[in-house]
Parts: C-alpha cells; structure tokens; sequence
C-alpha cells in the first residue's frame, strides 16, 4: 500500500496529470491511424523525454499504449481496418455492427470494455505483481514452446471454417519468420541476401501490409465506405457529446450484461500479456474464441456480437497491465512500446531488470497507478475526442486509400528508416489480398511471425534440455496441461470442420444443378 | 447474401447492398478459382525451396523449418487436390466455404490499379524522394478512384504533401527518404 501510495503522490502532481493527458491524446491519435500504433508514437516521443524525470517519462509512455489500445478500436469498428494489432478481433463484430447501423454503440462498448478491462487488470497487478513475475519466470523452454504451439492452434481452430486453411496460413507464418539467421548456429535461412533479414522478417511493416495495405488495396474500388443504405450513412453522423454521453450509457449497461466475459477477457488479457513475447494479438484472439466458445449464442459471432467486441476491448486493455509484469520484474518488453519504456530507463542510466522493483520503486508504481488512470480517463476523454476521431469515416475512398497508405508508408519508414521494411509491406499487402480473395485467413500467420522464432528457439532448447527425447516436452504439470488443451482443441477443429463438410455436401451439387438451369 | 462471410476482417459491404451485375460476379469467380490455385501453388514452391536450401545447414538450423515447410507442402497439396477434384465432380469448390471469401465486387480493374500504382510509389519514395513521389501518387489514386475531375485531388494531393512535410518532416523531424528530387 506505501508503494501505490508513493506511486500516486508522483501521478497526482500537476505535471504528471498533464503528460497522462498528453499521452493518452496521443495515443487515442497513434491507435486510430493504421499501422500507426503506440509503439511507433512513443519512440517518436523518445527524444522529446530526454530532460524529463524518468516518471514523467514513464507515466507518458504508459498513456500512450493504454490511449492507443482503446483508440484501435475505433477504425476497426468503423473502417474495419484495426488501426492495433490487438484491435484486430474488435474488427470481427464492431464492423458488422457498423454496418447495421450500431457504429456508436460499438464504440461506447470499446471505450467501456477497454475502460473496465485496464482497471481489473492494473488492480490485480498492484495487487500480484510479485507472484506474477513468478509464475512468468517458472516457464521453461518447453511450456514457452506449448504456449507458442497452443496460441497458433487456437488461432487455426478457431477463426474461419476451414481449420485446413487456417494451418496452411499459420504455418507460412511460421516459414517467413525462419527467413533469418538461426539464433543458436548464426547461419542464414533463406534470406536471399538481404542483411536486414538476419534479424528475422521485421514486424511492425508486416502488420502493416498485411492489415492495413490489403484492406486499402481491396477498399480501393469501391465508391464509399458505407453500405449504400441511408440509414446506416446517418447513423455513422457523429451525435455531438450529448449522443456520445447516451452511448456510454448504453455501453454501460451492455457491458456490464456480459459480466463473466468482461472478466474473463480482462483476466486472459493480463495473463497472456504477462508472458513475455506474446502480447495483444494473441491475448485478443484467445479471449475473442473463448467468449464464442462460452457465449449462449456463438453464432452472433462474426455477425456483430457485443460480447465479440467486449471480449476483444477487455482483454486489449488487460495486456497492457499484464505487459508491465515482465518489463518491470524481469526486464524482458512484452510489446515495441515496453521495450520504448526499456530504453527511457536506459537514458536515464537505470539498467533495467529485476533490480527496478527495488531500486525504483516509486517509478514503478507510478507507472502502474498510471496506468490505472488512464484506464479510467479513458471514458471522458474517449468522449471529447470521439467526433473528431470518427471524422475518418466520413472520407471517400478516393482520398482516404492514398491518405492511409501514406500515413502506412511513413509509419512502416519511421520505424527503422528503412526503404527495405517498405518493400516489405508491399509484399505482405499483396499476399493478404491474394489470401483473403481466396479464403485463406491472414491473421493466423501474423501471429505465427510473432510465435515462430519463439517457437523454435524454444523447441530447439527443450531438444537440448531433453538430449532429443520427446517425452521431455510433457515433462511438466503446465506442459501436459497445456498439450492436453492443444490436442484437445486441434480435434474439435478438425471434428467441426468435417462435420460442416459433411452437412454441405448435398448444397453444392444442388446449387451447382440450379445455376445449370 | 449477408452471411457470415461479409462480416469477417476486411470483408466489403454485403453483397445485397452493393449491386453487382452477373458478369462481375463472374469475373469475380473466376478471380476467387484463379487464386484459389495460386495461394496454395505459390506456398508450395516457397516451402520446396526452403526445404531444398536448408538442406546443407546444420541440424540445429534446418530441422525447425523442414518440418514445417514439409507440412506447408503436405496441405497446400490437400488443397490443391481438393479444389481440382471437385471442379472434376463440377461442383463449386469453395461453394461449402462460401462465407470465407471476399469478392472486389467487379472492380478489378480500380483495385488492380490503385495495387500497380502503390508499388511504383513504394519504389519512387527512395528514388524521386518522398515528398514529389507522395503529391504525384496521391493526386494519380485520388483522380482515378474519385469522380473524373482535377481539382479536387490537385487540392488533396497539395494538402496531403504540405501535411506530411510539416508535420513528419518538420514537426516530428521523422527522415523521409530523399531522392533526385526533393
């Protein structure tokens, strides 16, 4: 309690007030520009917290991730293209409530779910922040390697129809992100030359082509964003804040008829960001399956469920709590904007690790306390800037696809300016296009990018660990639970997927003989 | 239609709001087919190679990515196989997957256009430089997918290089690539 108390006299100064504000502006600003992202903002805004304390600094940072992790949610909702990676199963059913009219609801229910799920989540970490990192430390290679093997099965069984396909995307993520130089041999795989490679297939212009570019890519031929529906055209109208205040009210009151997956999402949200390496995408999708595989009604999934969005929102904001354990306790960033956070502790000469918790105490929980606020600032704030920021929607595709595939361009530049991660993007666009038309979902193998060299490193290690015996990867109690879990949801995958095969059959020849006629 | 499929990340607007004559629908099937080979006829030539190029490495190196380009391999071939069987049975291949896939609605042509030119720009930025190869790309898209005018993407392509230069090259003094240009 002394601690969160010291935590709270540094956030409750005029000056610590004023950059929780200016970041989360920022972020909400960085969350709703795709591609954009926190990460990106926050290092832009490195230089600029040179002089300042490293409080301040850090109350900044943590602002701009808790803003943008709300605000991504808003064009995936009303553009259907998520402005964060962790906003990308908001998408799912906050498009689909768009498009019947309900954008505003959507979106109180974003600010809500995101609100409820970042406090749950921060006052759990004040409250465990010690047993946490414990807990994230006991992972050896070989239940990291079934986290990683578990997330990818989740994403294939669960998003799309077809499990087949759903592998095949997967599994070519895993192969682009083995085009790198081995970290163990140091050899190069596949890299066709090209040194920035050597450090596996860059992330952040991946994201971006492949959600951002192919959305433009296949948005550009159509004549509005809007279904050519007055009715919904009207309702995309910004309500001016007394709507917004209704909207809140009613995303309130939908919120909170959803309790069970509200928590459940803030929970996954905070555990999954809590283990190094995994972070919003899979915590997002992971809670989103879960939520349908939980809800009474599964089938509104995908066809805008407000449980999809709750699911997706809560558990965003959740990661970003649970993303704090390990940068603080173990020094290990859990997203591109903790390990923004790293380097402002690196700038003001503080080597970061398990040291920070005791060493600089007060900067920690400040940080946490911070966070805190932010989760809650979220809702008056979201409101004020609620117009201007669904302003977008009302653009034309004519100006709006060159306008964001600039703002992609200078974000995927900005990030390593590099003209190569350019070139990149364009790749991954033009290969989410060709996916997509085909029915091949994308997301499984931007998360596979995120997991294979996880996966891998891992695996490698437990085949050392083990002298090449199998039976070493079920060693553990969290192992075997883990496989168990894996093995069990591969079936049922495979099982509905046969099933859906089965109950088709006759459809297609039916359909087939009429279009004959 | 309205099912499930236009509700899906990056899906259009549902085809019963967006009136698209048979031979777009057309075009549109045999796009959807044509790709439906590509997709996974391109993920088995990158995994072959892959698995061939790995071969002389270490064990520690090309063990990870040989299981997985050998089972990259093994399903693209399901699919492929899958897809020509049934057009040999004349059935919709996809037709039992119907809701996963994502249609251009007919304008190929417009999206093909806007993808040609997007990589010409993504060249020119570190060629001619950001800030003219940005106006011409923006003004070039703006003209092509808005209504035939000039104006009003002169005036957005304007505005869009001034917005960029000030606030990424000015304000957040972000280093866009320079070219022969500017």
């Amino acid at each position: 309690v002394e601690n969160i108390l010291d935590g709270l006299a540094i956030v409750a100064t005029p000056a610590g007030i004023g950059f929780l504000l200016l970041g989360l502006t920022a972020g909400f600003v960085a969350g709703v520009l795709p591609g954009f992202g926190s990460a990106n903002a926050a290092a832009i805004a490195l230089p600029f917290t040179f002089g300042m304390p490293l409080e301040l600094a850090l109350i900044f940072f943590i602002s701009v991730y808790a803003g943008s992790s709300y605000a991504g949610a808003i064009p995936a909702i009303l553009m259907n293209v998520p402005g964060t990676a962790g906003a990308a199963a908001t998408a799912l059913d906050g498009f689909p409530l768009a498009q019947q009219g309900r954008a505003n609801l959507a979106i109180g229910l974003a600010r809500m779910a995101s609100s409820v799920g970042g406090v749950i989540g921060m006052v759990i970490v004040l409250a465990i922040i010690s047993p946490m990192a414990t807990i994230a430390l006991s992972f050896g290679s070989r239940e990291m390697f079934a986290v990683a093997v578990f997330g990818l099965t989740m994403i294939s069984t669960l998003l799309g129809s077809n499990v087949r396909k759903s592998l095949i995307s997967a599994l070519l993520g895993l192969l682009i992100a083995a085009m790198s130089a081995n970290t163990m041999t140091g050899q190069a795989r596949l890299t066709f030359g090209f040194i920035e490679l050597y450090d596996l297939v860059p992330f952040v212009p991946a994201l971006i082509g492949a959600f951002a570019l192919t959305q433009m890519f296949l948005t550009s031929g159509r004549k509005s964003l809007l279904p050519e529906d007055s009715a919904i055209i009207e309702d995309y109208r910004p309500k001016g804040i007394a709507g917004e205040v209704a909207d809140i009210l009613e995303g309130i009151k939908a919120t909170f008829r959803f309790p069970r997956t509200l928590i459940r999402s803030s929970l996954v949200g905070l555990v999954v960001g809590a283990i190094p390496g995994t972070g919003a995408v899979i915590a997002n999708f992971l809670s989103y399956g879960l939520a349908k595989r939980g809800s009474k009604n599964p089938e509104e999934f995908g066809k805008g469920s407000l449980e999809g969005v709750i699911a997706s929102e809560a558990a965003d904001n959740g990661v970003a709590c649970g993303t704090l354990v390990p940068t603080m306790t173990l020094g290990i960033p859990g997203s591109g904007t903790a390990a923004v956070m790293l380097v402002a502790f690196l700038l003001h000469g503080v080597q970061p690790g398990p040291s920070v918790m005791l060493t600089h105490t007060a900067a920690v929980y400040a940080t946490l306390v911070a966070l805190l606020f932010a989760s809650i600032l979220i809702l008056p704030l979201g409101v004020l800037l609620a117009q201007p920021l669904t302003f977008v929607t009302r653009l034309k595709p004519a100006y709006l696809v060159p306008g964001v595939l600039i703002l992609a361009f200078v974000g995927t530049f900005a990030n390593r300016n590099s003209t190569f991660d350019i070139g990149v993007a364009i790749i991954f666009g033009l290969l989410g296009v060709a996916m997509r038309l085909s029915g091949y979902p994308i997301v499984p193998l931007i998360i596979a990018l995120i997991l294979g060299p996880i996966a891998e490193e891992q695996m490698l290690r437990s085949l050392q660990l083990g002298n090449g015996q199998i039976g070493y990867f079920v060693g553990s109690p969290i192992a075997i639970a883990l496989w168990v879990v894996i093995v069990t949801t591969f079936g049922w995958g495979i099982l509905r997927d046969f099933r859906a095969r089965r109950e088709a059959q006759g459809e297609p020849a039916l359909e087939s003989s009429a279009s004959d006629d | 239609m309205g099912s499930a499929a236009d509700d899906r990340v990056g899906a259009h607007i549902p085809a019963s709001e967006v009136r698209v004559s048979e031979p777009e629908r057309s075009i549109d099937r045999r796009m959807r087919h044509a790709m439906e080979v590509l997709v996974p006829t391109v993920a088995i030539a990158f995994s072959f190679v892959f698995f061939v190029s790995v071969g002389d490495l270490a064990a520690q190196s090309s063990l990870y990515p040989r299981i997985v380009s050998g089972l990259v391999i093994v399903l693209s071939s399901v699919s492929l196989l899958r897809f020509f069987k049934a057009r040999q049975l004349s059935v919709d291949a996809s037709a039992e997957e119907e809701e996963d896939f994502e249609t251009l609605n007919g304008s190929w042509v417009k999206a093909g256009f806007c993808i040609a030119v997007t990589i010409v720009y993504g060249f020119a930025i570190s060629r001619v430089g950001f800030y003219v190869s940005t106006g011409l790309y923006a003004f070039t898209v703006a003209a092509v997918l808005g209504r035939p005018a000039i104006l009003r993407p002169l005036v957005f392509a304007a505005s869009i290089t001034g917005v960029s230069y000030l606030s990424f090259g000015y304000l957040m003094e972000v280093p866009m690539p320079s070219g022969w240009l500017f």
